[in-house]
C-alpha cells in the first residue's frame, strides 16, 4: 500500500512540475508583484491560443467595413493606447465618447473601462466589437466571417483542437494574448528589484518619495493603482456629460468616479484622463495642484490641497518616467503578427 | 489490491450499465415548456409566429435560460441536471423540450429552476454551449447576461416594436427568480406552459415598450417573469 501511495505522489509530484515549468514560460509573475486576479486555471494559456488571440488583435477583420482592429486604439508603442487625439476614433471617421486606456498587466484588473462596465477582461472584446463608433460589428458576424477566411479555421484547431470556432474560443484566446501583455521591466521595476547598476538620479527619488506621499492611494505600487475607481476632482466636460461610474451603479455616490488608470508608460500614453482633456504631464501635476474641483463627491484622498514647489513638480515627473518600460514597448511578441497575415495573403 | 480493484470496476461497470438500460427503458423524463398567449398557443411547429391580434401586437421572440434545473422531494433535491443552463428558445421548437438524464429512477414532488443567470456565473468571464455570448443573450455595452428576452410588435409602441431584455445580476438590480413547481413522477414528458399575458399587460397598453437594461423595471418585471410558469396537463 505504502509503495503504491508514493508512486502516486511522485507521478503526481512530476506532473505538477512540468505543469509549472510550461506555465511559467507563458506566464510569469514578477518577484514581488500581488498574485493575479484573472483564473489561469479556468483558461490555460498556450502559445498556440496566444498566437490565435493575438492575429485577431491584429486583425481588422472584427470590423463592419475590416477597417478598424482593435490596434488602431490600442497601439503598441504607445503602451496600446493611441495618442493623437483625446477620444477614440473608430470606424467610418467616427468619434467615440471616451479615450482609449493604456493597455497592460491585465491579469491583475478588477473592473474593466473607465466606469467599470466590464466585470471580466474574456467579455471585454464584445463591447467594441459592438460599439456603433468603434467597429461596428457583432460577435455572430465576426465568427462568421473567422469561419470562413482562409486563415483562422487552423488556428483555432492549432490552439484548441479542432476547426470549431466558437464566441467562447474566440474570446479565450483574445484573453490569452492580451493578459501576457505584462509590463514589468520600466527602470522603477528594475531599482525596486535591486539590479546591478541600476539606481534613481536624485530627482527620481525625490519624485518617489513626493509620489508616496501624495499619489500612492489610488495609485498603489506596483500596478500603479488599486483597480478602483475615485473622483479626482476634473471638473465636468459639459458636453459630454460623462457620470462615468454612476451610469453603471445608478448609486448617487459614484457621478463622476472613473477608474484609476495605472501610470505604468504614463510617458508614453497622453493624452490623459478618460476624455483625454491633458496633453503633458506637467497639466496633469498642475491638476493636482491647482485644478482640483472641490464637491461632495471628491474623493477623501484629494480634500487637502496638496502643494508642491516647481522643482517638486519636475522631481515629481521624473519619476513618473521611469515607469517607462522600452522592452514592453518593443517587445515583439506582441507586436503585429507579420508572418501570420504574409501566409494568408500568399495562400 | 489489484483484484479488489478489479471487483469494484467490474461492480461500477454492471451498475451503470443497467442505469443505463433503465434510461433506455423508457424511463427518460423531459421537461416540455409551452409558451402561451391569454392560454392559446404562440408559436406553430415551425417556430414562426402568428399574430396575436390582427396585426396590432405580436410577440415575435422568447427566449430565456432555464439554469439549475433540479428535482425534490419535499424539501431535499433528488436530482440536479449537469448542464448548468438551458437556453429555450420559443422560435425553436427543439429546445423547449429540456431533457432530465437519469431523473426517471427518483422519486419527486416538484421541479425547480431558475429563471435567469446567477451573480456568481455572471461575473466568471467566458463560458460556452448555451452560454456563449455568441448566442445573443449577452450585452456588450457591460458584463452581464440577458435572462429573458421577449420581442415583437404593438402598434401602440413607438415604431411599433416592444423590446424586453430583463437581466442584471448585481445587488438589488438581481433579477433571477427562482421558480418551483408541483410535479409527481408518472408522466414521462412534464408541460409547464409560460403564460405571456400578464407580462405582457403594459406592453400592450404601450406603457413599457422597451426595457434594455438593469434597474428597477427590470427587477420588477423579472418578478412578474417567475409567475408565467404554470404546470398544465
Ligand atoms: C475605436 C477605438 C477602439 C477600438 C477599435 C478598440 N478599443 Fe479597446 N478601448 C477603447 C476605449 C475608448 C476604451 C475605454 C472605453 C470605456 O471606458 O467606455 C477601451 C477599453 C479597452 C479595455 C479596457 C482597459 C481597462 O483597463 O479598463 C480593453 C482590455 C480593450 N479596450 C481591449 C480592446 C480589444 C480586445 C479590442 C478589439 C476587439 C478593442 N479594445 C478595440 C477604444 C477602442
Ligand atoms: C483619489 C485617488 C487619486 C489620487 C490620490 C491621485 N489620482 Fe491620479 N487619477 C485618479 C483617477 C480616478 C484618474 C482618472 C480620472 C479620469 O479620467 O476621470 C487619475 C488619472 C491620473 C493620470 C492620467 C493617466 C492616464 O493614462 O490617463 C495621471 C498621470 C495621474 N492620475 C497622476 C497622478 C499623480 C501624479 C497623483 C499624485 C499627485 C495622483 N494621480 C493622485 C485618481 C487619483
Amino acid at each position: 500500500m505504502r509503495k503504491w501511495l508514493l508512486v502516486f505522489l511522485l507521478t503526481g509530484a512530476a506532473a505538477g512540475l512540468s505543469f509549472t515549468r510550461k506555465k511559467a514560460a507563458l506566464f510569469r509573475v514578477p518577484d514581488g508583484w500581488p498574485a493575479p486576479t484573472y483564473n489561469f486555471a479556468n483558461n490555460r494559456l498556450t502559445n498556440e491560443g496566444i498566437l490565435l488571440g493575438r492575429a485577431l488583435f491584429y486583425d481588422p477583420i472584427l470590423s463592419a467595413d475590416s477597417t478598424i482592429s482593435c490596434a488602431s486604439c490600442h497601439l503598441q508603442y504607445t503602451a496600446f493606447t493611441h495618442v493623437d487625439h483625446n477620444l477614440s476614433h473608430g470606424i467610418y471617421g467616427r468619434i467615440g465618447t471616451r479615450n482609449s486606456p493604456a493597455i497592460s498587466n491585465l491579469a491583475w484588473s478588477g473592473l474593466l473601462m473607465w466606469d467599470g462596465a466590464v466585470n471580466h477582461l474574456d467579455v471585454q472584446p464584445l463591447a467594441p466589437i459592438a460599439n456603433r463608433d468603434e467597429m461596428d460589428f457583432s460577435l455572430d458576424s465576426s465568427l462568421i466571417r473567422l469561419k470562413r477566411s482562409a486563415l483562422y479555421p487552423s488556428l483555432f484547431r492549432n490552439a484548441f483542437g479542432d476547426t470549431t470556432i466558437t464566441g467562447e474560443r474566440f474570446l479565450r484566446s483574445l484573453s490569452q494574448f492580451m493578459l501576457t501583455i505584462v509590463s514589468s521591466n520600466s527602470k522603477y521595476d528594475r531599482v525596486m528589484r535591486h539590479e546591478r547598476g541600476i539606481e534613481f538620479s536624485q530627482q527620481e527619488q525625490n519624485g518617489l518619495k513626493l509620489f508616496r506621499q501624495h499619489c500612492e492611494t489610488c495609485h498603489k505600487e506596483p500596478l500603479f493603482t488599486t483597480s478602483g475607481f475615485a473622483n479626482n476632482g476634473l471638473p465636468v466636460d459639459t458636453l459630454l456629460r460623462d457620470q462615468g461610474r454612476m451610469r453603471i451603479t445608478g448609486k448617487p455616490s459614484d457621478p463622476l468616479h472613473f477608474k484609476i488608470p495605472s501610470l505604468r508608460n504614463v510617458e508614453f500614453s497622453y493624452p490623459y484622463m478618460h476624455d483625454g482633456r491633458f496633453e503633458r504631464l506637467q497639466q496633469v501635476i498642475d491638476h493636482y495642484t491647482s485644478g482640483i474641483r472641490h464637491s461632495d463627491v471628491l474623493s477623501q484622498e484629494l480634500r487637502e490641497p496638496i502643494v508642491l514647489s516647481a522643482n517638486e513638480k519636475v522631481d515629481m515627473i521624473a519619476f513618473l518616467l521611469t515607469l517607462t518600460d522600452k522592452a514592453f514597448l518593443y517587445d515583439t511578441s506582441f507586436s503585429y503578427p507579420r508572418f501570420l497575415f504574409i501566409r494568408q495573403t500568399k495562400e | 489490491m489489484s483484484r479488489a480493484i478489479l471487483i469494484l470496476i467490474g461492480l461500477f461497470a454492471s451498475v451503470s450499465s443497467t442505469l443505463y438500460a433503465g434510461d433506455k427503458k423508457g424511463q427518460s423524463i423531459a421537461i416540455v415548456f409551452r409558451p402561451l398567449y391569454n392560454g392559446k398557443e404562440i408559436f406553430d411547429t415551425s417556430g414562426t409566429s402568428p399574430l396575436v391580434s390582427g396585426d396590432t401586437f405580436s410577440i415575435d421572440q422568447i427566449r430565456f435560460y432555464c439554469s439549475d434545473l433540479c428535482l425534490l422531494n419535499g424539501e431535499d433535491v433528488v436530482w440536479h441536471d449537469k448542464e448548468k443552463s438551458h437556453l429555450v428558445d420559443a422560435g425553436n421548437s427543439g429546445t423547449l423540450h429540456v431533457n432530465l438524464p437519469g431523473a426517471g429512477r427518483k422519486y419527486f414532488t416538484s421541479v425547480r429552476f431558475n429563471l435567469g443567470i446567477d451573480s456568481t456565473t455572471n461575473v466568471s468571464g467566458v463560458l460556452g454551449g448555451d452560454l456563449d455570448p455568441a448566442k445573443g443573450m449577452y450585452w456588450t455595452w457591460q458584463s452581464g447576461y440577458i435572462n429573458l428576452k421577449i420581442e415583437g410588435i404593438c402598434s401602440k409602441c413607438d415604431g411599433r416594436k416592444y423590446r424586453l431584455h430583463l437581466g442584471g445580476y448585481a445587488g438589488e438590480n438581481a433579477t433571477i427568480q427562482s421558480v418551483s413547481i408541483p410535479m409527481l413522477p408518472g408522466d414521462r414528458e412534464f408541460v409547464i406552459g409560460i403564460e405571456t399575458s400578464e407580462i405582457l399587460h403594459s406592453v400592450r397598453d404601450g406603457y413599457t415598450c422597451s426595457i434594455m437594461i438593469p434597474g428597477k423595471q427590470a427587477v420588477e418585471l423579472s418578478a412578474l417573469a417567475a409567475k408565467m410558469f404554470m404546470p398544465l396537463k
